[in-house]
Parts: structure tokens; sequence; C-alpha cells
């Protein structure tokens, strides 16, 4: 009998100690917790941008890309010459400047006859994305795409200058060509840390901003002197269906915007087709030197005029 | 009733052994507070070059006695570098804005005075004198320090001023123990040679001084190439992701896409343009100073040997360039050159680095005998060229003696040389006293051979 009551009596005081021992735990935990003032910045995010709910959770996953600039050979020119309709000359193996005999409408209220044209009129078409139409300068941009499309890259972009009446009328190609096998896949940022980097590190985002979307591609700001390209995993971010924001994917830092890249682009263009010495251009199409003469000056002409219409828009 | 006290048996053995648990449960619980640590935080990033405090990169240009009718100062400048580390130990106090006249001598009476190459922000005080750091510091910076010599602490309301040249306002201070010190810089004085000064007024119509008489050598030395690695491993992220190309005209370009590292022949230089903006929380002088400095002592960046040193020649903050440079010296006269591999010098942003561009050669250890160098021109002859046709219209801000550094192959295969050379500082910083040509053939080299 004195058993049970001793029995009874340990039951309560370990009871009391257990509860005791399980609030300790709890408080621990919570300490720990309010260490990390995420929670604050959360709902200020939440507050001040829209379309946060579009963010994925999922953990992606990218290797780094080294590229080098893609050589125009004798048999990719050859299946440039198997392209009707245009005159090209190649410049340096890295440039490919192309005329229409005849103007190609393309109608950009449909996104599948758009593509149709491309893939069929132009060399790799299908690798090539559509990007924006710059309606000043009446210029299709596309990026490359290397798994990912590749922002804002003079060497991996595709120029479709088209005229009044919307055909195109002639384009310039530059390509990238990955050097090596891809090297180890690295973790990326998840998409809600680069939408919460760029808002908290740059003066970009204001209240009432919203978030379209966001997709992984590729960037750079820096080539080596031999052409190579070490391409960064990149979020593009867009926002408000017109602004758009690149966020390095693995160290989370942001990207310079790239307001003037149609200009400095074009400039570098032109450059090429002024600085190359005689021996570096190929033509395709042509008759004799007098109709490459007259198609490489119309060629820069045309781009001249672009870069004249994006400065004067400027300066205005 | 058996079953009762059976389990009352179980449910008292269940609650031991959860009290057991929960007690190893809270023992053993660390909350995670480790950040994840790669591989590239442990790779080598270090230059192994020593490491400098602040008080060791601050040394005066002159220090010059104005006890006579004509200034002088101490012939030797290791001699001179030994009065400034005496000068140290001082203890001051009672800091107070001043105002300077205009057309008047700025300390009367017997005095020493000071001179930097640089402005050195005010709150450097707290590091090269002892000052009780509860007094405050203003926000100012200095260039020259007047020593009142005669004052006798009671009739005088100040011992010390500190004057930049730039601003009519200046910082007076007292010391402590004033008397005693002055004797203790008195009798380390005495068996000193003294070397007159010629001065001369500069544009900004501060009083320059040129010493009369000096004896510097023309001297070889050999040199080693520093490592490129340390460099990559310091200033990128993830160094196994960076490739490199040559240029066009030899240098070696790294970049990981954002970052850019350059191996010039004789310096490297970096630039991270994700970092060229400011952002507007401004720090100050000081501020930038203290972080830059940690900065550059943490991967050993002050690549040098005894008695050659780095002295910091510029700090500067401006709306978009925080700036700090430092200048290689030896036995404390500056080492100037074209090619740039005699400065350190960091862009600091957002408490990390814009651009940084360190020498990428070291110089080593003396080679031969110490060559008389070509009669250098005297002071007086100086200050000729420099009220002559040669400087007509141009700016002058500061002269020095310092040493100038070429590439030199010889009897001693490839070393570097460093020769005599009188400096002038202009707008475009410090560069060769332009000699007028008649003078070349003429005097000059006359006078070596005499």
């Amino acid at each position: 009998m004195q058993w049970a009551q001793i029995k009874t009596l340990f039951i309560i005081c370990f009871l009391i100690l257990n509860i005791f021992l399980v609030r300790q735990l709890i408080d621990r935990q919570e300490e720990n917790l309010s260490f990390i003032p995420e929670a604050t910045r959360e709902d200020e995010l939440a507050l001040n941008l829209s379309g946060l709910d579009n963010l994925s959770d999922q953990t992606y996953s990218a290797p780094l890309i080294y590229a080098k600039n893609y050589q125009y050979n004798e048999e990719t020119l050859e299946e440039v010459d198997a392209l009707d309709n245009q005159r090209a000359a190649v410049i340096n193996s890295t440039h490919l400047f192309s005329r229409f005999d005849h103007p190609i409408d393309v109608s950009m209220d449909d996104p599948q006859r758009l593509r149709e044209i491309i893939d069929n009129n132009i060399l790799y078409g299908e690798s090539y994305m559509f990007w924006e139409r710059d309606e000043q300068a009446n210029v299709l941009i596309f990026f490359q795409r290397i798994e990912e499309p590749v922002f804002y890259n003079q060497h991996a972009v595709l120029l479709i200058q088209l005229n009044r009446d919307g055909e195109m009328v002639q384009y310039v190609q530059t390509r990238l060509q990955q050097e090596e096998d891809s090297e180890e896949e690295q973790d990326l940022i998840l998409q809600y840390d680069a939408v919460s980097r760029l808002y908290y590190n740059s003066n970009e985002l204001n209240t009432g901003d919203t978030i379209d979307s966001i997709r992984l591609g590729y960037h750079n700001l820096i080539s080596l002197p031999n052409g190579e390209q070490v391409l960064n995993p990149a979020w593009n971010i867009q926002v408000n269906e017109d602004r758009n924001y690149f966020i390095n994917a693995i160290e989370g830092h942001g990207y310079p915007r790239n307001r003037d890249f149609l200009q400095t682009t074009v400039a570098s263009f032109t450059d090429v087709i002024d600085n190359a010495s005689e021996n570096n251009f190929q033509f395709i199409h042509t008759e004799d030197a007098e109709e490459e003469a007259r198609l490489l000056n119309t060629i820069k002409q045309s781009l001249i005029s672009v870069y004249h219409t994006i400065i004067e828009v400027e300066s205005e | 009733m058996m079953s009762l006290e059976n389990l009352k048996s179980i449910l008292l053995f269940f609650l031991i052994i959860s009290s057991l648990l929960l007690t190893v449960a809270i023992w053993n619980y660390q909350p995670d507070f480790r950040t994840t640590q790669t591989e590239d935080d442990l790779i080598d990033a270090q230059l192994n070059g020593n490491t400098l405090t602040k008080r060791e990169v601050i040394s005066p240009g002159q220090i010059v006695f104005h006890t006579g009718d004509v200034p002088v100062g101490l012939s030797e400048k290791a001699n001179e570098q030994e009065l400034f580390q005496q000068m140290m130990e001082w203890s001051l106090y009672n800091f107070d804005f001043t105002m300077i006249p205009e057309d008047e001598e700025i300390m009367e009476g017997n005095h020493l005075e000071v001179v930097f190459s640089t402005s050195i922000p005010m709150e450097l005080a707290y590091d090269l004198f002892s000052v009780d750091s509860e007094i405050e510091l203003p926000d100012t910076s200095f260039n020259r320090i007047y020593i009142q010599l005669d004052s006798d602490g009671s009739d005088q309301d100040y011992q010390l001023l500190f004057v930049d040249s730039r601003e009519n306002q200046a910082i007076q201070a007292n010391m402590q123990n004033f008397s005693q010190e002055m004797q203790q810089i008195m009798s380390l004085l005495a068996d000193n040679q003294f070397n007159t000064f010629q001065s001369f007024v500069n544009s900004n119509g501060n009083r320059i001084y040129l010493p009369e008489e000096v004896e510097m050598n023309t001297l070889l030395f050999s040199y080693l190439q520093l490592p490129i690695e340390p460099f990559q491993n310091l200033l990128f992220n993830k160094p196994t992701n960076v490739r490199s190309s040559f240029t066009v005209n030899g240098n070696i370009v790294y970049t990981d896409g954002t970052r850019i590292l350059e191996r010039e022949q004789l310096r490297v230089s970096f630039t991270n343009p994700i970092n060229e903006n400011s952002a507007d929380n401004v720090i100050t002088e000081y501020q930038l100073l203290d972080q830059v400095q940690n900065y550059l002592n943490t991967h050993g960046a002050f690549t040098f040997e005894e008695p050659f040193s780095y002295f910091l020649s510029n700090v500067s903050t401006a709306t978009h360039t925080n700036a700090v440079e430092y200048t290689l010296s030896y036995r404390g006269f500056p080492i100037y050159d074209k090619e740039e591999i005699t400065t350190i010098s960091v862009n600091w942003h957002n408490q990390d680095v814009y651009q940084y561009n360190h020498p990428f050669v070291q110089i080593l250890d003396q080679r031969g005998v110490d060559q008389a160098s070509y009669q250098l021109p005297s002071a007086e002859q100086v200050i000729e060229i420099l009220e002559g046709e040669n400087y007509h219209g141009s700016m002058i801000h500061d002269v020095t003696l310092g040493y100038q550094v070429e590439q030199h192959t010889g009897g001693q295969g490839q070393v570097y040389r460093l020769t005599p050379t009188w400096y002038v500082r202009g707008v475009r910083g410090w560069q060769p006293l332009l000699v007028p040509d008649e003078q070349v053939g003429g005097d000059y080299d006359a006078m070596g051979t005499n």
C-alpha cells in the first residue's frame, strides 16, 4: 500500500519535471528562430510587391557555361547557301550579315508564324528566342539559347531590321558555342531570394510594382580578349511587363541595366564591317566584287540609320 | 487493484525514460548558426607581405626647425624618422578649432614644422599620439603640424597646431608634460648634424622646403615576381570558375564573367563592375583608411623588405570614388615612377573592393655597391628652374627628393635601379623635375664631373 502511494507521488513529480523540460526545449527553439528577422522582411516585401505568388519554391541548379564565338566554317556556309532569297557576308568567321532580296512579311500578332519564318529563313533560327521589338529603331531582338537564353550578349544575338511595312529586310547574327562540357551543377538562389535582393539591394523597385515572371538564363559582363566567355546563370525578373532585371543566380548580385544594348551592339557591328581586313570576308549568293561592295554598303548604311534613330530618340 | 498498480508502474517507467530523453535533448541542442563554408574559403589568398599599422604608414616628408635665421632640418633621414617616433609618444588634449591669421606667420617664435606630403584625417591623431578615446576629434584633416618650442605652458594657450594648407581653419591642442617632452627632444637632437633648407612658396601660397645638401646614391636591386594565384583566390568568389586569355600586348586577363583581373607586365589591376556605384551612406576618410588598411593587412598586401616601406600617399572620399593609395619608399624617401610598380591603390565602395592595383614585382636585395650619383641640382638651382621658363604658368603643389625606379640590364643581370631625383607635384601628380635643355649638358653635368 505504501509502495503504491510512493509510486503516485513519483508519477506526479516526474510529470511536473517533464512539463518543465518540454517548455525549456520549446523556448530554446523559439529563441533560435527569433534570430532570423526574415519574417518582417517577408512581410514588407509582400506588402509592397504583387505577383509574388508566381514564384516557385523549387530549388534549381545549373552549371556555368564556358563559350566562345561560333566559327562559320565551309560546312555552315553551305547551309547558309541553301537559304533562298538572301545575299550574305560572313566577316571574321563570327558575324553573319544578310539581306533579303524580297522583304519577308512578319506578323507580330502571330507568334507561331514568326517562329516559322525565323526557323525557315535563318541558319539555326530555332535556337534564337524572341526578346523584344524596339519600336523606334524597328528592330526585332532575339537572344540565342544555350539550354537557357543568353541575355544581352553581343556575341549571341540576332537583330532583324524591319521596313516601314513591318517586313524583314536584313539581319545580323552572332553565335556562341559551348566550349567544354558543363561543369558541375551549382545550386541557385531561390526565385524569391532573387526578388528580395533586387528589392533590398537596388533602388529599382517601387511600392506597387508587380512581378510578372521570372526565368532562368545566362548573363555576363566581361568577355576575354580571345572571345571566350564565362556565362553565369542569372534570374531574369520581369516587372510591370516592361522592365527587366537580372540577378546573378549563384552569388545573388545584381547587374547593371542594359539600356543601351541595341545602340552599342549596332555600333560594334558597323565597326566589324569597317575594320575587317579584306581576306576576312566570305560572301554568299553574290556574283562579283562590285555587287559584294554594294551589298556591304547597303547593310552598313541601314545599320547606321538604325544607330542614328536610337541616338535621336535618346536626345529628345 | 493489481492492474491499476501495474498501469502506474508502466506510467512511472515511461515518465522516467522520457525525462531522461528530454534532458539529453536539451543538452545536445545547438542552434544551427553555422554558415555554409565551402572549400574556396580555405584556399590560400596570401601575398605574404608585411602588415602595417595606421601609425606605420604615416611618415613626414620633413621636420623643419624654425629656430634661427634660416629653416634647418636633420641631415640624416633616419634621425628624422627617429625624431618623429619620439613625437608620437606625446599625449595630447584640449583640441579646439582656431582661425589662421591671413598674411601672417602661422606660428611666431621658435617652432617645429612637420610637413606631410598628403592630407591626413584628423581622427588619425588617436593612432599617432596618445589621445584619450573619449575626446572627440573634429572631422577635418591636416598636412602640417606646428609645435611651439618656447612655450612655458602658461602664457600660451596651445602648443600644437594641426593645419590643412587648403583651409584657413586649424586645430589647436595642448601637450602633457610639455617642458619635459621638449627636453627629451632637445637631448635627442644634441649630437645631430643639421642641414639648411631653401624655402619656396608653392602655387597655393604655402611654404615648401628643399634640403640644401643631400647625400643620395644610385642603387641597384634584384626583384621578385609575385605569384598570380593569391590575387585570383582573393579577388574572385569562386576561383575555379575563372578563365583567362592573353591580350594583344601580352597581358593576361582573368574573368569569372563578372569581375576582371588583368596581369600586366609590372602590376595587376582588378575591377569589380557590379560594385561601381557607391551607396549613399558616406564614410569618413578615417573609416575608409581603416577599412582599406584592414583589408590589405588581412592578405599581407604590403610586399616589401626593410628598409623599403609603404607610406600613405592619398586618402580621399568623393561622391563616386573612395580612394586610398600607398607609395613605396626607401629609407624614408618616396619612390615614384611611370610604370606604377611602386603604388598600391584601392577604390573602395560599400565596404568592398571596386578597383585594386598592386605591383606585380617586389624589389628585393641590393646588388653591387652604391654608385655615387651624378650631381643632383642643388636646392637653389631647383628653385631657379621652378621660377624659370619650364614651369611658367603651371601649378606647383609640392617638391620633394625621391627615387626614380627603372628596369636596368647590366652586369648584375635584370635589376631595378633607383636614381635620386627631384620630383614636382603639379596637376598630373608627381613628375620628375624638368631640367631645361641648356642646363642638362651644361652646368650640372660639369659640376658632376668636378
